[in-house]
């Protein structure tokens, strides 16, 4: 057995291999992990973007519509039959710049009563549209309209506005227009009553 | 008594000596129960300056809720232990040499079983299962309380009492009555 200075210089000795080993080990693994995050990171940055589906970028996907009420660049044309005191009406529209403007005015419609707003200024405080507003109107004829979206591969999506009632039959959903949106979707669609 | 911890605090604030104290205090006692395991003092005194390496290398894995010599004690059993579970043949010797070991076994039994009876009741530990025969060496020839062996051990306080209470008993038997007053 060893003596008791042999003891102490071997404790020594083994601390200090050991002490050093550590950081060998520790220099390897940074020597492979560095370049390999180094690599990653290149990789990311150029070649994955290369890699992913062309077409959606940033701003068009701010702009991509719920998919239940379709992607306005999909559309080819717009039908509206519809019924009211005068008859029964049906257009066609096939005109791509008349036919976002129209979904995209089903979309506000969508959004402001979605948010509790209503679509533009009014008389009417934001937020608060009252009972009356919602009310028939001085007319009494019913008003109804279908709008069928026809997209390049031929699905469909239509609305159907019944009275204040806008539904999408594709998802049944479903918004109440006040008097004044109404008023003004009519208008816009050049259907007044 | 702290049984090192001071002087393993004055080794991390930089007082080599305090080092020299804690391996004079300590070692051989470190050998001796390695040597329970592993039965090759050569091997045992390998395993005990690895285990002192590790204070060294690990300064601050020690975190003095228990005794220094708990703690290095459970070092020396679990380096012990995986020695062992490596140890794939068993190492012949050279007579010779086997008659060193012996030698070197005896010279450090008497360093640290200095009191005659604690010799008697060693050379009656042979014949006990391993774990009974390191309950009794911490408790008894290292005068380590049930918690501290009970940590070393990695059991529970109760197994520790149940492993002292068959070690006596049989014992009692190996040694006869005037032997169980030795413990």
């Amino acid at each position: 057995m060893r003596n008791f200075e042999e003891r102490k210089a071997e404790v020594f000795r083994r601390s200090e291999n050991r002490i050093k080993e550590r950081k060998r080990n520790r220099n390897r693994i940074l020597a492979i992990c560095i370049p390999l995050c180094l690599i990653l990171t290149v990789w990311s940055v150029t070649i994955l973007p290369a890699m992913l589906p062309a077409g959606m970028d940033n701003a068009e996907q701010e702009n991509a519509f719920d998919g239940a009420l379709g992607n306005t660049e999909s559309f080819e044309s717009v039908v509206i039959m519809g019924s009211n005191k005068l008859g029964t009406q049906t257009e066609t529209i096939t005109d791509s710049d008349r036919v976002t403007a129209i979904h995209c005015a089903i979309l506000d419609l969508y959004n402001a009563v979605n948010a509790g707003t209503s679509v533009e200024d009014s008389d009417t405080q934001k937020g608060e549209l009252k009972d009356e507003d919602f009310a028939m109107g001085n007319s009494s004829a019913k008003v109804e309209y279908t709008i069928c979206f026809t997209t390049v591969d031929g699905s469909e999506i239509r609305f159907v506005l019944n009275n204040n009632e806008l539904r999408n039959e594709n998802n049944d959903n479903r918004i109440q227009l006040s008097q004044e949106q109404l008023k003004e979707f009519l208008e816009f669609l050049e259907l007044t009553d | 008594m702290d049984n090192g911890a001071s002087s393993y605090r004055r080794f991390l604030d930089g007082d080599e000596s305090a080092f020299d104290e804690i391996m004079k205090e300590l070692f051989d006692n470190l050998v001796f129960f390695i040597d329970r395991y592993v039965h090759d003092i050569h091997a045992a005194e390998d395993i005990a300056i690895d285990a002192f390496s590790d204070l060294v290398v690990n300064k601050h894995r020690y975190n003095f809720k228990v005794t220094l010599k708990t703690y290095l004690f459970m070092l020396g059993r679990s380096r012990a232990l995986n020695y062992i579970k490596h140890r794939k043949v068993i190492d012949f010797m050279e007579l010779t040499e086997a008659d060193k070991a012996s030698t070197e076994q005896e010279t450090l039994e008497e360093i640290v079983l200095a009191d005659e009876r604690k010799r008697v009741v060693n050379d009656a530990l042979n014949s006990l299962s391993d774990d009974m025969r390191v309950v009794v060496h911490l408790i008894y020839f290292e005068d380590l309380s049930y918690d501290e062996a009970a940590k070393v051990m990695k059991k529970n306080r109760k197994q520790v009492d149940n492993l002292l209470y068959r070690a006596k008993k049989e014992l009692r038997i190996i040694l006869g009555k005037d032997g169980e007053l030795l413990l």
